[in-house]
């Protein structure tokens, strides 16, 4: 029992008594009231009754009967029913009914005498033996008896007395015969004078008995006792209506504070389950983005417990293997699918990488095996299997796959279009070497024409026609004479003319000595243009001096932004300029760099390293270039196959990369090479150029021209500012 | 979460369950708290008062001619007043000393009680009973109610004690289900003396001749009864045989002019008559006045049984009360009135 419920139960006893007190005993009271009325109602009937039967106005005593045994009864009825210490009203009563017994058994006596007194006194007269004395006396007795009856005074006592004395001796002496009749007389009017005072006596005691006070008294304290708990009875009340409005107060506060406790547990209630519906319905949901990732994942997803066996299989990884998804699951997966290789040899279990993710829980990364799939045909795969882990035990493992047949289809034909792509570039190349060629060509051809036609106007505007009109006129002078209006020459004008003719011509040789050395070295310009040409034509590459660390950073630059935080370590001797086709170093540096980067794309960004060399060979001889990296390494067994064609250990790798640049190596002269501590401890690539490829294509002519010829191929923007 | 929950089910069942009904009682107050009282509870002072059926101005008045009363009541009282099982061993009902159709009474000088013993008084008649002041000689019993444990319980008469008389009635199904039917009530000791008074009270005569008479009608007493009527009141016998049941009102003395005991001899006990009930020696061999009414059937007289006849009784009366000889013409008037007080007790109640 909690506190607070105690309290509302001594509240609600509070409540019941106050209710027993507020609602009690008005009944009593009336009852009681009534009652007491009419014992004070009955007590002064009974006392009339008395005196009525006393003087005779009343003849029979069933009234009073009657009222004094209901009297009796009431005066107990009080003392039992209402409760109320009525001892003394019950001992009055039951003096009373005393008295009015003896009161009616006295005055029945008296009255008894009274009316045979008489009857006998008729007799006494009517008898012969009464004597005319004893009839006077006789007659005085009666009258004096009635006297007495009616005023029982003592002198009428006394009167009545002395009459009887005298009677008793008149009789007694004269008339002996009428002495029985005379004594009977004597006898009955002593019993009334004897009756008449214990009557009368009793009639007093009666009437003067406190009943009525008796009554009175208890209707006052009756009266006081109700008016007291009346007062009570509404102290009581109005307790009661407090306690009322408070019990009322506290069930309303009660009832109001269950309902909002109900209403705060109905809304966390609500709350409760929305949530939990939410959770569901986004359990739900998961669980069939899960089920529709996986299933509608394009890879082969499957799971495999600790020995190997398939526990799950996603619909794409049954499908690749043409397997329903149900075959799949229970049986081995290596033996299932894993069994062979490309070439049909036997594909032991225990050199399965996937066995291996059992056994160490690296992950493992393959791109270059196939799967076999129901029909015994193979596809060649990609695949990463990784262990499942739970508590520190491998569980088993989760391959996902893919058939990469269309890929590596792909990446053939892109190796191909990557080919024509470089044959066309060379072709480009070639064409803008032979476009600059003939732009040179044809600048040189722009200024062979102006010159000829300098030449050319040299001669048409020559002064040798002054000369020889100069030189005629001289002869005609001594022939002929032509015309009177000219004025002949003199012979000083004619020196004269003759030295500034000379003059002029040797100018005018001068100026075509100038313009015939331009045309010639113009002719020679073209030659070597042309020569060049012919050194494409014969397939050689386009050799340049380049420097070795701006080819690198290129390379670099071409390969890696800045956002890839990539530290690389920087180690660049001087080295001397190297000859060398510039685009297929190119090439090749960026494949490298390329390589170095994914290599450590696994590492965590901060632990990878990269490092950079450039320097001399040990005999000075050539260039080594070497790219470090700390990635996945290369197992000892790998590196023989490594620059063959489609090999990769890289998950993006096509396998074309190191093969295509061993073989623009080879085509340098250079040697492209690596290194490995094994699987997992980077690697290092490196290239060795000559500085000095003699062998290989003609020493590029020194000059003018042959910088512009080195510029031309290797920049657009070189090569139009060339052609402007 | 369940306890709490479990908590707040407590509580709206209290609130529910508790408080709102205390609260609607409170508020309907007195009228919902008192059930109704059990009508017609045994009343022990109820009696037939109605006797003004005509004016009489003499000290005799005529019996009531219709009777008050619960009829279901009275014929259970029948039943219980004829019903030996009120006796321990079975023998005697109240009627083998108060047979109805002999007035009342059974005749004997003293009646005969189980095993044959014998009573300390005559036994008075039962008729007209519920108009006496009080029951027996010496007036112990202020009611019949309280009359009737007398004879069961006392061990010349019917022996028995109330719970086995409780017992065997309610042993019976027909006598429960009157019980159940009048009082709404198992069989109880107040409701067999209940329905006993009721049925007592019920045994009123009406209409004798002197009734008859009293209400006017002058043919019905002969001469010599009327003349006994006027000897009656003359002489004084009025004095105490008077109201409604001609005596049964009052107490007195036997031998008031003339000492009856010292005459007769033997004084018992039983003689001292009220004495024996109050202690007070004013009340010595004084009895109830005797009601006169059918009094010519209920022989013998006297509380001792001293008179075989109405003759005798009327001698000794005005011996003893009037102190005179007797005169042998008053005594055949008066007895001639005595005979004219017989009344009928209505058949469906014998």
């Amino acid at each position: 029992l909690t506190r607070e419920r105690l309290l509302s139960l001594v509240l609600l006893s509070g409540l019941a008594v106050l209710s027993a007190g507020a609602f009690d005993s008005t009944d009593r009271f009336d009852s009681r009231h009534q009652r007491l009325q009419r014992v004070v109602e009955l007590d002064a009937k009974l006392k009339q009754s008395v005196l009525e039967l006393r003087y005779g106005l009343h003849k029979d005593y069933d009234s009073v009967a009657e009222m004094a045994n209901e009297l009796g009864q009431i005066s107990l009825d009080l003392e039992r029913d209402d409760g109320l210490d009525s001892r003394e009203l019950v001992g009055l009563v039951a003096r009373e009914r005393e008295l009015v017994d003896d009161f009616e058994s006295n005055l029945a006596i008296l009255k008894n005498s009274i009316s045979f007194v008489p009857t006998l006194m008729d007799e006494l007269e009517r008898s012969e033996d009464t004597g005319p004395r004893t009839r006077m006396r006789l007659v005085e007795l009666e009258r004096r008896l009635w006297r007495f009856v009616a005023t029982p005074d003592p002198q009428a006592r006394g009167s009545l007395v002395a009459t009887l004395t005298e009677l008793r001796s008149e009789s007694g002496k004269v008339e002996p015969g009428s002495t029985q009749g005379i004594r009977l007389l004597e006898d009955h009017v002593a019993t009334i004078l004897r009756q008449e005072p214990l009557v009368r006596d009793l009639v007093a005691r009666i009437t003067s008995l406190p009943t009525n006070g008796a009554a009175g008294t208890l209707v006052d304290r009756s009266r006081e006792e109700r008016f007291g708990q009346v007062a009570s009875r509404w102290r009581a009340r109005t307790a009661l209506v407090a306690l009322v409005i408070v019990l009322s107060g506290l069930a309303i506060r009660k009832t109001i504070g269950v309902h909002r406790r109900a209403a705060a547990t109905l809304e966390a209630n609500a709350e409760l389950e929305r949530r939990v519906e939410e959770r569901t319905a986004e359990l739900a949901r998961k669980k069939l983005q899960l089920r529709l990732i996986l299933e509608s994942a394009g890879e082969g997803i499957c799971g495999l417990n600790c020995a190997g066996e398939t526990t799950f299989a996603n619909a794409s990884a049954a499908q690749q293997l043409g397997y329903e998804p149900d075959e799949i699951v229970g049986l081995a997966f290596h033996p299932l699918a894993h069994a062979r290789t490309a070439d049909g040899r036997e594909y032991r279990s225990e050199a399965c990488p996937i066995t291996a993710v059992m056994a160490d829980g690296e992950l493992r990364h393959v791109t270059d095996e196939v799967f076999q799939r129901k029909d015994g045909t193979f596809f060649p795969v990609e695949y990463r299997a990784r262990a499942m882990h739970r508590e520190g035990f491998i569980l088993g493992a989760v391959i996902t796959f893919s058939d990469i047949s269309e890929r590596k289809r792909a990446e053939a034909e892109l190796a191909a279009l990557h080919e024509q792509l470089f044959v066309a570039h060379r072709r480009a190349g070639m064409a803008e070497v032979a476009t600059g060629v003939l732009h040179n060509v044809g600048n040189v051809l722009n200024s062979l024409k102006v010159s000829s036609s300098l030449v050319l106007d040299f001669s048409r505007s020559t002064r040798l026609e002054g000369l020889r009109r100069a030189v005629s006129h001289l002869f005609s002078r001594r022939g002929e004479t032509t015309d009177d209006s000219i004025e002949e020459p003199t012979p000083a004008q004619i020196h004269e003319y003759l030295r500034l003719a000379v003059e002029h011509l040797q100018e005018e040789r001068d100026a075509l000595q100038v313009e015939a050395k331009r045309i010639q070295r113009s002719v020679v310009h073209i030659q070597e243009s042309v020569a060049r040409q012919q050194t494409y034509a014969t397939g050689s590459s386009i050799r340049e001096r380049v420097r070795m660390e701006e080819v690198l950073e290129d390379a670099v630059g071409m390969q890696l932004d800045e956002r890839h935080d990539l530290e690389i370590d920087r180690s660049y001797e001087s080295v001397p300029e190297v000859l060398v086709d510039k685009h297929k170093l190119l090439q090749i540096l960026a494949n490298l760099v390329r390589n170095g980067k994914e290599a450590i794309q696994e590492l965590p960004p901060e632990r990878g390293r990269l490092a950079l060399v450039v320097r001399s060979s040990v005999d000075g001889s050539k260039v080594r270039v070497e790219v470090r990296d700390n990635g996945i390494g290369i197992a000892a067994d790998e590196r023989e196959r490594l620059f063959g064609f489609g090999f990769t250990t890289k998950r993006n790798g096509h396998g074309y990369g190191l093969h295509a640049s061993a073989i623009a190596a080879k085509e340098m002269g250079a040697e492209l090479s690596c290194d490995s501590p094994g699987r997992g401890k980077g690697a290092v690539f490196w290239l060795e150029l000559p500085i000095d490829p003699g062998a290989c294509g003609a020493k590029a002519p020194p000059g003018e021209g042959n910088e512009t010829l080195q510029k031309t191929p290797m920049s657009g923007a070189a090569g139009a500012v060339a052609r402007r | 979460m369940p306890a709490s929950s479990l908590d707040g089910l407590i509580e709206n069942v209290w609130t529910r369950c508790l408080v709102l009904p205390v609260l609607l009682g409170a508020a309907l107050g007195q009228g919902g708290c008192r059930g109704e009282r059990r009508d017609r509870e045994p009343s022990p002072t109820s009696r037939a008062l109605d006797v003004s059926s005509c004016e009489a101005p003499g000290p005799l008045r005529p019996l009531p001619s219709t009777r008050a009363g619960n009829e279901a009541e009275i014929r259970l009282g029948r039943l219980l007043f004829h019903d030996p099982r009120l006796s321990r061993d079975g023998t005697i009902s109240c009627a083998t000393c108060h047979p109805i159709e002999r007035g009342g009474a059974d005749g004997r000088n003293r009646s005969l009680g189980i095993g044959g013993a014998e009573g300390s008084v005559n036994t008075p008649t039962v008729l007209n009973s519920g108009f006496n002041v009080a029951q027996f000689w010496d007036g112990r019993a202020r009611s019949l109610e309280e009359q009737i444990g007398g004879p069961v319980e006392n061990p010349r008469e019917m022996g028995s004690r109330w719970n086995e008389v409780v017992e065997k009635i309610a042993a019976e199904k027909s006598l429960r289900d009157l019980f159940e039917d009048v009082y709404g009530a198992n069989v109880t000791e107040a409701g067999i003396r209940s329905a006993i008074a009721a049925y007592e009270r019920a045994l009123v005569t009406p209409r004798s001749p002197l009734d008859r008479y009293l209400c006017g009608d002058n043919a019905a007493l002969g001469p010599e009864a009327t003349e006994g009527y006027d000897l009656f009141r003359s002489l004084g016998c009025a004095s105490c045989h008077q109201g409604v049941n001609v005596g049964g009102n009052m107490f007195q003395r036997l031998g008031v002019m003339k000492d009856y005991f010292a005459d007769r001899g033997g004084v018992t006990p039983a003689d001292y008559g009220r004495f024996n009930v109050t202690g007070r020696e004013s009340d010595r061999f004084k009895f109830k006045v005797p009601s006169l009414r059918n009094v010519a059937l209920t022989a013998p007289y006297f509380h001792d049984g001293s008179a075989a006849t109405l003759e005798d009784a009327v001698r000794i009366m005005i011996r003893y009360q009037l102190g005179r000889e007797v005169h042998e013409n008053e005594v055949a008037r008066l007895v001639a009135l005595l005979r004219a007080l017989t009344g009928n007790v209505p058949g469906e109640l014998r």
